[in-house]
């Protein structure tokens, strides 16, 4: 199984929105991480069929991203999706059911299966217009597995999900992730630390880097210190350095932040994660790539 | 086995958790969709009121054919715009519910539904206009093309104008745009038969014809173009 992505570019007029990104893909949870107006969305539409690159190529298994059959392995949430008006959850998963070609028997059985995975199935028959906004994004998820296909696309797959909801997300992607593809892009950096076997971070269109957690964190692992001071010199810190935390604890300030050269004598090395590599590469102060 | 053994059975023998089911369900052979079901499924999502309009309307001429007499022909065409509206507004529905997305990443493509669901409608379309011509027609004193043409031309502007306008408007912008256009192309075809004696008159006829022809091809051209936008989302940056 392999998603190849080969020197595929977007370009709308005068912004370059993905620039000669490629990438293989086999079975395992990637995370696609940037800022926003990174690319991302424009790349997971490219993959998903939706835009089509200015240049390169995508292709899943020798299948080109505009086959019929290319499709009919993908499962995509786009970021924001809407619904007919007159649909209740069972009706738009009948829907899409029949544009992924599943005939009704089979439509019915995974609308049922699907439907229970996201627990809504006590709402089945309610119109969606009375859906709450993570009710709604389950229900995005549960028609991506419709088809139960190979390549699953997700775009800011737990936006609007509470935190239950999105620890029993993330636990049901890892286990989708172990029989297929599973792309996720998000900026929110808890998620893929903790499901993505590998990151992929994007940054202007480009790709920055791409790896495991410990590999993408490997540029910053001492360079990231802590201390606790007073507020002025807190303050000091903060003007010089990329800060990943300030928090007051009493009449002392705690500071977390990316020091590349001598860091503060007070400060204490820390192990750095993914949070802070995120910083360290989107932080408006600094520029690095 | 009869419903009392089966309760029975679920009573005392109680099912173990099925293993490796979705590696089973993997390899069943897939049951796909003929084109046929295809096309009666995507019937089955066209809105009821798309239906109920073209009933409503048949219902109308036939009760006002006995009262108007002659003057059901224009009544008849100032009533065209409206199915028209109907026709272009599936084609702009996925993009005014935000559904775009989601039907063009899917098997069968927004393309394909698109066709489908124009194509029904259309046939819908000719379907209505053949009910109602022999209507205008056996009450009017024009011959039947001549009764076609003046009946087809307020459908054909309002599909042209509407599918052109449709695809540089967005969303539900366009839908009431659409509904402008339809609305305009009605009440223009009323009030240019109140204020013109010379309207159906036999020596007009060639410009009808001639129109009939240009919106024919402009409205086919106009079909064709918005079914080539639906390959690839329109997304504007801003």
């Amino acid at each position: 199984m392999e998603l190849r992505i080969d020197r595929v570019s977007k370009q709308y007029k005068n912004k370059l929105a993905v620039d000669r990104v490629s990438l293989e893909l086999h079975e395992g949870v990637y995370g696609l991480l940037g800022e926003n107006g990174a690319g991302k969305t424009s790349l997971i539409r490219m993959v998903c069929g939706v835009l089509r690159p200015s240049s390169g190529s995508i292709s899943f298994d020798g299948l080109d991203v505009g086959d019929e059959e290319y499709r009919a392995v993908l499962g995509y949430l786009p970021q924001d999706f809407g619904y007919y008006p007159e649909f209740s959850a069972q009706d738009f998963m009948y829907y899409m059911a029949s544009l992924k070609g599943l005939n009704k028997a089979r439509a019915r059985a995974r609308t049922r299966e699907l439907l229970e995975l996201v627990s809504l199935s006590d709402v089945a028959k309610k119109k969606i217009k009375t859906f709450s906004g993570g009710m709604k994004q389950r229900l995005g998820i549960a028609q991506t597995l419709l088809n139960d296909p190979k390549l699953l696309v997700l775009d800011e797959p737990t936006a609007g999900l509470d935190p239950k909801e999105r620890i029993r997300f993330r636990n049901l992607i890892s286990r989708l992730g172990r029989d297929r593809i599973v792309l996720l892009s998000t900026h929110i950096v808890s998620d893929v630390e903790h499901i993505a076997g590998t990151i992929l971070l994007m940054k202007e269109g480009r790709l920055l880097q791409k790896g495991s957690l410990e590999e993408v964190t490997q540029v910053i692992q001492g360079k990231v210190y802590e201390l606790t001071a007073c507020a002025e010199r807190a303050e000091e810190l903060a003007r010089s350095y990329v800060v990943i935390n300030y928090r007051s604890e009493g009449e002392k300030v705690f500071l977390r932040f990316v020091c590349e050269g001598q860091p503060p004598e007070e400060a204490a090395a820390a192990p750095a994660g993914l949070e802070d590599l995120y910083l360290y590469y989107f932080s408006e102060a600094k520029g690095h790539e | 086995m009869n419903g009392k053994m089966k309760m029975q059975l679920k009573e005392y023998f109680e099912a173990p958790e099925p293993e490796k089911k979705q590696e089973f369900m993997a390899g069943l052979p897939s049951q796909g969709v003929s084109i046929m079901d295809f096309l009666l499924l995507q019937a089955a999502y066209i809105p009821k009121w798309v239906w109920g309009l073209s009933a409503l309307i048949f219902a109308l001429a036939l009760i006002g054919a006995g009262y108007l007499k002659k003057d059901i022909l224009w009544c008849v065409s100032a009533c065209m715009p409206l199915p028209a509206l109907a026709f272009v507004a599936e084609s702009g529905r996925s993009e005014a519910w935000g559904m775009a997305e989601l039907e063009m990443s899917s098997r069968f493509s927004l393309r394909s539904v698109l066709l489908a669901r124009l194509g029904i409608l259309g046939l819908a379309d000719l379907l209505l206009f053949f009910l109602l011509l022999p209507l205008a027609y056996m009450n009017g004193d024009k011959p039947l093309f001549e009764t076609g043409v003046y009946m087809l031309c307020p459908y054909l502007l309002t599909v042209f104008l509407g599918l052109r306008a449709s695809r540089r408007a967005q969303g539900r912008e366009a839908a009431w745009l659409c509904g402008a256009i339809a609305l305009g192309v009605g009440l223009g075809y009323i009030l240019m038969y109140q204020w013109s004696l010379e309207f159906y008159a036999a020596g007009n006829f060639p410009w009808w014809a001639a129109a009939f022809v240009l919106l024919s091809l402009g409205t086919a051209k106009q079909c064709a173009e918005t079914l080539k936008q639906k390959e690839e989302l329109v997304w504007s940056l801003g």
